[in-house]
């Protein structure tokens, strides 16, 4: 069974590149647009881990993975931010709000599916 | 009481652009400073009268910078003898207050404090406005010697001179913090412009990189190799981006780092893999050298490795086909390390310019973006360290980045 990767994302082109990169790694795919349509697709269909961008309309990455964290139904997903802001993110409120890791754009499209495997550990 | 009309000062004829100029000062209703006190009391004591005051008359009063001998903090323009003092191109000297048709109905003169005698040397602004005046003021009528007069006219000049100070002074944090603004700008807008070009470098990159690895959609040789340098280019506009967005950082004052006690050698060795693929592109042989001991270091590790990778890649750069870049570490209390090549040197005249922001030896090449060195340099000495580079030409360069030892673990 492969698992279900759930990802927010606002550019459509880094969608279809990401979706492709981690369907070749073994990952069932979806991608929806922003935080907000994250979470209702979160409450249809539990996925094994969420790869969530940080700066979406609507929704934005932290926030969304604030609510997640704080609903217990979905407090243990596993969230990792793919995101460009690189400026600071260490100190960023990212992993204290949650996340299991973070990966920075651009990431490397032939290993992507590797560096989530190896952030869920 | 109804006051006769030569008791009121008069006022300047350009009084709108005096007062402009008193506010340039921003000395009205400041702390007291002792620059200005002791000058008055240094007034007072070699003119010998009980009272002395800095005064500065503004629009509808008269303000005390500096005050000995008297109660309040402020009067009356009105009531003020230096209000008529300005403007005057001299001292002006009441000998006896009571038998001066402007002043013998003054609340000063006919209440306490009872003034008398009056004597003040007005501050002029260069502009050549008069802003108020330094005076001495006593009980009894009296007059100045020359000495004294020669006295309350160079301290007059003091003050004047210290308010001008006060100004330039302002003037000049001014500047200062207006500079850290543009600065705070332009480092944001360098972290925003790279921001924005990540996103679509992302989706390039990462469609190049997926298409070059699928056979059966880019069937032909040619074609590969097309997409091959699509690739590589794409990846260097992303080395390029990340060493202007490390820049802005640094300039910023804001390169974060995480200092953990670690280990040298696996440090050198984090480094040669990341650079061993180069290496072997060139046909280079990498040595490593690590004394043993060597003392532990307090760094940032992805920092640390980043420069000396940066170090390494120069190397091979510059490197003949074949030759030998070597990386050692030495130290007990500090630690040493150096990467050499083989390459063709760097003459002297240019040696002090490799740490310069977008300078490249032997001009521009199409690899680099001349901003690793500098990147480096900045690490190191966030680190408290340094780097020094020594060359011959025709044989050879080597970079020296020396780092402090950690200092002992106190548990241990």
């Amino acid at each position: 069974m492969s698992q279900f990767l759930l990802m927010a994302e606002d550019d459509p082109d880094i969608q279809i590149v990401a979706r492709m990169a981690l369907k070749r790694a073994g990952f069932r795919v979806e991608a929806v647009n922003n935080g907000r349509e994250l979470l209702d697709r979160v409450r249809q269909e539990r996925p094994d881990v969420i790869l969530l961008d940080w700066m979406m309309p609507e929704l934005n990455g932290p926030d969304t993975c604030a609510a997640l964290k704080g609903d217990p139904s979905t407090a243990d997903i596993p969230v990792i931010f793919m995101t460009a802001k690189s400026q600071g993110f260490e100190q960023d409120k990212g992993l204290a709000s949650g996340a299991r890791g973070y990966i920075i754009k651009p990431f490397d499209a032939l290993t992507l599916g590797d560096r989530i495997r190896e952030i869920l550990g | 009481m109804p006051r006769s009309p030569q008791s009121i000062p008069p006022r300047p004829a350009d009084e709108a652009s005096r007062l402009h100029t008193l506010q340039s000062y921003h000395i009205l209703d400041t702390p007291a400073e002792p620059v200005f006190d002791e000058i008055a009391s240094l007034a007072a004591r070699l003119l010998d009268t009980p009272m002395a005051l800095v005064t500065l008359v503004d629009e509808d009063r008269q303000w005390f910078k500096a005050n000995v001998g008297l109660r309040d903090s402020q009067s009356d323009r009105d009531d003020s003898f230096c209000a008529h003092a300005l403007g005057k191109p001299d001292l002006m000297v009441i000998p006896d207050a009571a038998l001066d048709d402007r002043f013998r109905d003054n609340p000063f003169v006919v209440a306490d404090p009872h003034i008398r005698f009056y004597a003040g040397a007005p501050l002029v602004a260069p502009d050549g406005q008069g802003l108020g005046a330094l005076c001495v003021l006593d009980r009894v009528p009296r007059t100045l010697t020359e000495d004294q007069a020669t006295t309350l006219r160079v301290l007059g000049r003091q003050v004047m001179a210290q308010l001008e100070l006060h100004r330039l002074l302002r003037h000049a944090r001014e500047d200062v913090s207006h500079m850290h603004e543009v600065t705070r700008l332009k480092n944001e807008f360098v972290a925003t412009v790279s921001h924005e070009l990540r996103t679509p470098l992302t989706s390039l990159q990462g469609s190049l990189q997926l298409l070059l690895s699928d056979d059966e959609a880019l069937p032909t040789q040619e074609g590969r190799d097309l997409v091959g340098v699509a690739v590589k280019n794409s990846e260097r506009l992303v080395r390029i981006v990340n060493d202007i967005l490390d820049i802005a950082k640094i300039e910023a004052g804001q390169l974060p780092m995480v200092l953990t006690r670690l280990d040298v050698a696996p440090l050198l060795e984090a480094a040669m893999d990341t650079v061993r693929g180069l290496a072997r592109d060139k046909q280079l042989r990498l040595v490593v050298e690590a004394a043993d001991p060597l003392p532990a270091v307090l760094v940032d590790q992805d920092r640390i490795v980043q420069s000396i990778v940066n170090l390494l890649s120069n190397a091979i750069k510059f490197s003949p086909a074949g030759g030998l870049v070597t990386l050692t570490a030495t130290g007990a209390e500090d630690v040493r390390m150096a990467v050499s090549d083989q390459g063709r040197g760097i003459p002297a005249d240019q040696l002090r310019l490799v740490f310069d922001k977008f300078h490249q030896v032997g001009g521009p090449n199409r690899q680099g973006t001349g901003l690793g060195l500098s990147i480096t340099k900045a690490i190191v000495e966030q680190h408290g360290g340094r780097i020094d580079v020594t060359s011959v030409v025709d044989a050879g360069t080597t970079f020296t980045i020396t780092l402090p030892a950690a200092p002992p673990n106190d548990h241990a």
